[in-house]
């Protein structure tokens, strides 16, 4: 229902939109955010951040609204990666809490994304394999999502994602063999 | 460390076109390349996509609070001659109910302006109600 709200009436101040408008963006806006939290612990601060998301929206008046493009992709869809990016925002700006070993907490920048508290990062080297085979790799193995639910998400078949989660480790493996070689390499040389 | 943009600079339109399978291969590339390389964008779009698979309900706290923000701002850039003309009702009823209140005895005097009183906010708020003012 959501996808029949018109974004220039929204940001033109017709009250009558923005009521009729509020209830199911909220409900987009609060799981996306609650989600976002709960996964650092924080999902008490759900509320400020919901609110904190519609003054985004109200910001430079309505700047994201007017700028959303209904050829490009569904509203509902739209609100809610704002609504998720704002609670990334949010937990950005936290003074940073211990992670792990006093080695990590040297080694953490704010300017660096904070470790996902979600699983484990996979840190695969740029350059050698395709953006989604690195992607198939975070999503299967650092996110444990099933083959069928990472070719959910990306939209396609969970054969391609088995197919090419093989081809990836298979030309990781490929590559740690090499690094050996030349490191066999040069010792003995 | 990648060369790939962080979440803050991807648009949240760029990520949204993405998630809705509406991108070319070279942006497709692009995004899933930041995705794979900037864990918290990751958990974003993840949830972003639960959000929209199975919403919760949103609680009233949170509605009302954010209702809140919504009225002033809503009503800039309309046109104002609506208040003045309420108000100016407003006005004229306070003024009718109170005169007839004092008409009906001294005896009485402070029993009826209280329920000139209470009779005045009850067609206040019935009129702001039915302009769509005041409303939750």
């Amino acid at each position: 229902m959501i996808d029949m709200f018109d974004p220039s009436a929204l940001a033109a101040g017709d009250s009558g939109a923005w009521r009729r408008f509020l209830s199911p963006a909220t409900a987009i806006a609060q799981t996306a955010i609650r989600r976002v939290l709960a996964a650092a612990g924080k999902a008490d601060e759900t509320g400020d951040v919901v609110q904190d998301f519609f003054l985004r929206l109200l910001k430079d008046d309505c700047r994201l609204l007017r700028r959303f493009d209904p050829s490009r992709a569904k509203i509902a869809t739209y609100l809610a990666m704002v609504a998720a990016t704002t609670a990334v925002d949010h937990l950005r700006k936290k003074v940073p809490q211990p992670i792990g070993s006093a080695q990590e907490l040297e080694t953490w920048l704010p300017s660096t994304p904070p470790p996902s508290p979600t699983g484990e990062r996979l840190d695969i080297p740029s350059g050698v394999l395709t953006p989604r085979q690195a992607l198939i790799l975070q999503l299967t193995i650092g996110k444990d999502m099933s083959p069928q639910e990472a070719g959910a998400l990306l939209g396609i078949s969970e054969q391609t994602v088995r197919s090419m989660r093989h081809k990836a480790l298979t030309r990781l493996r490929e590559l740690e063999t090499e690094n050996r070689s030349e490191q066999d390499g040069t010792e003995k040389g | 460390m990648s060369d790939s943009p962080r979440h803050d600079e991807i648009d949240p339109l760029l990520l949204a076109a993405w998630l809705d399978r509406r991108l070319g291969a070279e942006d497709d590339a692009r995004v899933e390349a930041a995705l794979a390389n900037d864990p918290a964008l990751l958990d974003a779009v993840l949830a972003a996509r639960a959000a929209l698979v199975v919403p919760e309900l949103p609680s009233k706290m949170t509605l009302a609070a954010v209702t809140a923000l919504i009225p002033s701002r809503s009503f800039e850039g309309q046109s104002w001659s609506l208040r003045p003309a309420a108000m100016a009702f407003a006005a004229t009823v306070m003024l009718a109910v109170a005169v007839g209140g004092f008409g009906l005895g001294r005896g009485l005097e402070g029993l009826q302006n209280e329920s000139a009183a209470a009779r005045a906010d009850q067609v206040l708020g019935g009129y702001f109600s039915f302009f769509g003012e005041g409303r939750r």
